[in-house]
């Protein structure tokens, strides 16, 4: 009997060794270090060629967004159908559920093109999931003729130490949503939206004394509000980290001014404490009054609302007292990982041309909502110009373009538990009684901590 | 002394017949085994040992990176993260909070119903066994509208009936998330647990009833002195699938509802493990943390194993 389980046990531990062999190691035949990047900064030829086509992944969030998906999956048909078909391009579109899709498939080695990328984690996103400079595979001369169009402060986002890693794609800046119908019902004329964020307020407390509807929705801490966090701060002089991004700034007395502003749609109950697309429903259902969001959720309101027979406007978010509001940026970029070949970068230039190009801005702001970034389309009667001037609220979204500042640019350092921190202490103070000052001080050290010494950027 | 000679040469014989018998290997249930030693080998040891490797290096599983020997580092970063003690504080929260619903509430429905109509019965367990088949990301949509703030059915029927002033927010607030966290996991797996005792009970040998019929016991003194004792096997594994698995169960509804808030309160180790995996894209913290928990599990295991020696009984 012993000799059988030492047989047995010899006989595991074999198969355990070729199980263990059979997996290769990293640094060998599958790794992509091994192969130097790619010199394409120029080509010398056209290399794609209908009779072998290349395949190019592309991963999407927005793909997976309820009211957008229709428009992303119509971008990627028109490609196909055309450069697509002529090039010989096979234009493949992922859901990146989560933003984790691409990582995880990335370490499973599976092919990854071209990513939507957000700009809040670039600075991590680009060693997890081995983003390269844009210039690096593309030719220069060649963005710079396709990106003329492009607002200089958008294509500045995707930049970190002089290297573009996301090409500015899809964009939108806080719009305050508003059931015009709910608005009257308590007596306001929404007309023209409030005009700073202490008449907001007054409305939405009259909603809420008035009415069965809460006044105001804006989650209280969701990662996903972070975009629109920073142009409150932003408008109320504070903000989250430095410029240098190696410390943390949001217990200045600014800051707590704001928070403490804030703190007043909760603490009287004015506002719902709940998650994002919680409060995004109870606008839809008509029992919110306004609520803050992106342009990218304009396709669902609108029809939500109309299939409940109700109006619906919005304005850009305001400031406080006579301050212009500073908007920030919600929305992604493109960015790209190594093509293995210049066949292959060629390819994903193509790509990036169309999803950049007039067309497909006009599907993306008619479809889903997003900001068409070759502002000149706006005005042209065969692209936006009808469509702008029968949705009013994404035209007034436009010409919010030219004021947008960066959201935070969180340093690899230390992210993600640094933007978790932030979060955290957002829920913290407008969900419980805690001393937003205290807290504010806490989460600070406790983030200091995290953030690197020397600016990474 | 020739016959005594001639007897051992006998016998040496017959054990050198036996030696050969002996020497003669059997092949087969090694070949037949195989199979399933390459499965195991594949799908359990070697990842497993893959991982405790792991635990003592920083890589973020990129293909294009090597891993970097960190030595205990791993392991310091877990202990101190903020995360951690809470997470830790967590996991045995739902595993004892959890145990009312797979062991007690189980017991009472199914001891209760035992005796219903074969035909009834086969109804109710086909209904008790449905929330454990609906997948979880499923549950966590049909709870997550069931439970909406304003628009949810919950809030709507409290606050009609004026048992609250304002709806109560399940997931963002932090006095409710974890508990609502934890009874959206015991629905799912109350009807697993029930169904395994009413097998369970189903198995009792009916003549110990009838005797302490005789001479009259109670139903309630038959429970405890009769039924109990029978089913104690089953108690116990359910017991130990509760401590071990479930903080597991309650994964699926912590991503998809709470992503381990408001601030923290609701996530516990699993959910710790894909965070530092799949968003921190730190596989020496997540294995690090899986290590600590499979040393906390398997001491538990070994407790539990202890406790199954000297309490379970078996009727044979």
């Amino acid at each position: 009997m012993k000799k059988n389980i030492k047989i047995l046990f010899s006989m595991f531990i074999a198969v355990f060794l070729l199980v263990g062999c059979g997996e290769n190691a990293e640094g060998t035949e599958n790794d992509e270090s091994n192969n130097e990047p790619t010199e394409v900064a120029s080509w010398n030829e056209n290399l794609l060629d209908p009779n072998d086509p290349e395949t190019i992944r592309f991963y999407s969030y927005t793909l997976g967004v309820a009211g957008a998906t229709e428009g992303i999956e119509n971008l990627v048909q028109a490609f196909n159908d055309t450069v697509g078909s002529e090039q010989g391009i096979i234009l493949e579109a992922i859901h990146d559920a989560d933003y984790q899709k691409s990582v995880s498939d990335i370490q499973a080695g599976l092919q990854v093109d071209i990513i939507q990328q957000t700009f809040r984690g670039m600075a991590s996103d680009i060693e997890s999931k081995a983003l390269v400079p844009l210039e690096s595979a593309i030719p220069q001369e060649l963005m710079d003729e396709h990106f003329t169009p492009f607002p200089e402060n958008a294509m500045e986002l995707g930049v970190l130490n002089d290297d573009t890693y996301a090409i500015a794609w899809t964009f939108s800046t806080p719009i305050l949503f508003m059931n015009v119908d709910l608005l009257e019902e308590a007596g306001i004329d929404a007309e023209g939206g409030p005009e700073n964020w202490e008449e907001l307020y007054d409305w939405a407390k009259q909603v809420r004394e008035n009415t069965d509807a809460y006044g105001f929705g804006y989650s209280p801490g969701t990662e996903s509000t972070q975009w629109s966090m920073d142009s409150l701060l932003y408008s109320g002089n504070a903000s989250v980290l430095n410029e240098e991004s190696t410390e943390a700034t949001f217990n200045t007395p600014e800051a707590i001014e704001v928070f403490e502003f804030m703190d007043k749609f909760y603490e009287e109950d004015i506002s719902l404490t709940a998650t994002d697309s919680e409060i995004g429903e109870s606008f839809r259902a008509g029992n919110t009054a306004m609520y803050i969001q992106s342009t990218a959720a304009y396709n669902s309101i609108s029809s939500a609302f109309e299939e409940n027979g109700w109006t619906f406007d919005g304005y850009p978010i305001p400031g406080f007292g006579d301050q212009a509001s500073v908007p920030t940026n919600s929305g992604s970029g493109l960015s790209i990982r190594q093509p293995e070949d210049e066949k292959k970068a060629q390819a994903m230039w193509e790509v990036i041309k169309f999803l950049t190009g007039e067309e497909a801005y006009t599907t993306i702001t008619s479809e889903i909502g997003y900001l068409p970034l070759r502002t000149d389309i706006a005005e042209d009667p065969e692209y936006l110009q009808g469509f702008l001037e029968e949705n009013p609220i994404i035209q007034r979204n436009i010409e919010r373009l030219p004021d947008i500042q960066s959201q935070t640019q969180w340093p690899a350092t230390g992210y993600p538990t640094t933007i978790e921190t932030f979060t955290d202490f957002r829920q913290r103070i407008f969900t419980t009684d805690a001393d937003i000052q205290e807290e504010a001080d806490k989460a600070v050290e406790q983030m200091n901590k995290m953030l690197p010494d020397e600016p990474e950027f | 002394m020739d016959d005594r000679i001639e007897v051992e040469n006998t016998i040496n014989l017959d054990d050198s017949v036996k030696n050969k018998k002996k020497r003669k290997f059997n092949w087969q249930p090694y070949v037949f085994s195989l199979p399933t030693l390459i499965i195991l080998a594949t799908w359990f040891f070697f990842p497993l040992f893959k991982n405790l490797g792991y635990a003592f290096f920083d890589w973020n599983l990129l293909p294009t990176t090597e891993p970097e020997f960190v030595g205990l580092e791993n392991f310091s970063n877990l202990f101190n993260h903020p995360d951690f003690w809470v997470a830790a504080k967590n996991t045995v929260f739902y595993t004892v909070a959890l145990l009312p619903f797979t062991i007690v509430l189980p017991l009472f429905i199914s001891s209760t119903t035992q005796n219903m109509n074969p035909k009834i019965r086969y109804v109710y367990r086909a209904i008790l066994i449905l929330p454990l088949i609906i997948p979880p990301v499923v549950v966590s949509t049909v709870f997550s509208w069931l439970l909406n703030p304003t628009n949810g059915i919950v809030n709507n029927v409290l606050m009609n009936f004026n048992l609250l002033e304002s709806p109560i927010t399940f997931f963002t607030d932090a006095n409710f998330s974890r508990w609502t966290i934890l009874l959206i996991t015991a629905w799912k797996m109350l009807g697993f647990s029930t169904l395994t005792f009413s097998t369970a009970l189903s198995s009792v040998n009916q003549d110990y009833y009838e005797a302490a019929s005789l001479d009259g016991a109670s139903k309630t003194k038959q429970f405890f002195d009769i039924t109990l004792p029978l089913i104690s096997p089953t108690v116990l594994f359910m017991i130990m699938m509760t401590i071990l698995f479930g903080g597991q169960w309650t994964f699926a509804f912590i991503d998809t509802l709470t992503q381990g808030g408001p601030y923290g309160t609701t996530t516990n180790f699993y959910y710790l493990m894909y965070e530092f995996a799949f968003n921190y894209s730190n596989v020496g913290l997540s294995a690090a943390t899986s290590l600590v928990f499979m040393a906390f599990v398997g001491g538990l295991a070994v407790v539990l194993q202890f406790v199954r020696q000297k309490l379970v009984f078996y009727d044979n």
